[in-house]
């Protein structure tokens, strides 16, 4: 790794962890503990496809790691890891189907929420969370798509840097 | 957005259909509380009572509904997440690892 692009990633690690504790702050809009607009996802994926897949788990797991233990607590932090890893595998290969920015970012919302539901049935030990996937997976898409937008924008007016 | 996006799509509408049917509950009567995967007890949504679940949370059952009514978590979400009926539903504090699910006394033979 060259000293830039450890620096760009370090920098993209320190947006990531601010973006998610922003999201913290917000007031929950969904009535089920651990929805997220996924904010943070934007510097996860604008790092897909600076540098590339390992370079954005480092920074996903870098924003899991800070978010959930310091803003949330433990408890949290499997939820985090779960939506996180499975947004982050959804992101890679949304990006090998050659989907749009925006499709890319609709993967990484929809399996987020997905990693989400599979922690809660294991950590609950109970299939009930699924309950709430009729109403989390569409919301995926919508924030997903926000996140897509937003890094389409990015990426466009940093080309040149 | 472009063609190679609609599979995505589809995923989500078609994930959310199955998880909406595979928690359906046909004319649920009861309701089982569960605590960190330990099942507290069954209670019929019939009787009017209040349930005090590990200290952590409070769920009143009355007029053929549970709700939550008290819980110790910063969030309180689990209070948000509305009433149980015959129609079936679930309440889930994460935070406690709080579990209540609707449950039919004759879904629960045939399982």
């Amino acid at each position: 790794m060259k000293a830039r692009e450890i620096t760009e990633v370090g920098v993209l690690c320190a947006i990531a962890a601010v973006l998610g504790y922003i999201e913290a702050l917000l007031p929950p809009f969904v009535p089920v503990s651990g929805f997220k607009i996924g904010l943070a996802n934007i510097a996860v994926m604008f790092t897909l496809y600076r540098f590339g897949k390992k370079q954005a788990f480092f920074v996903m797991l870098v924003k899991v790691l800070i978010t959930s233990l310091w803003f949330s607590g433990l408890n949290a932090f499997i939820y985090s890891l779960f939506g996180g890893i499975f947004s982050w595998l959804a992101m890679v290969d949304a990006t090998k189907l050659k989907m749009s920015k925006v499709g890319v970012g609709m993967s990484g919302g929809v399996f987020h929420n997905i990693g989400q539901i599979v922690a809660a049935c294991i950590v609950l030990n109970t299939k009930t969370a699924l309950y709430f996937a009729p109403l989390l997976l569409p919301l995926g898409l919508v924030s997903g798509a926000f996140v897509g937008v937003v890094v389409r924008l990015l990426i466009k007016y940093t080309e040149k840097i | 957005m472009k063609i190679r996006d609609i599979p995505i799509i589809l995923l989500t509408f078609v994930l959310a259909v199955i998880a909406y049917f595979a928690t359906l509950a046909e004319n649920a009567d009861k309701v089982k509380v569960s605590a960190d995967g330990a099942v507290i007890g069954e209670y019929s949504l019939d009787k009017d009572k209040t349930v005090d679940i590990n200290g952590t949370n409070v769920l009143v059952i009355k007029d053929g509904k549970a709700f939550m009514q008290e819980a110790d978590c910063p969030d309180k979400l689990c209070i948000k997440q509305g009433t149980i009926d015959a129609n079936g539903g679930s309440i889930i504090c994460l935070p406690n690892k709080v579990v209540v699910e609707s449950k039919s006394g004759a879904d629960a033979v045939s399982r």
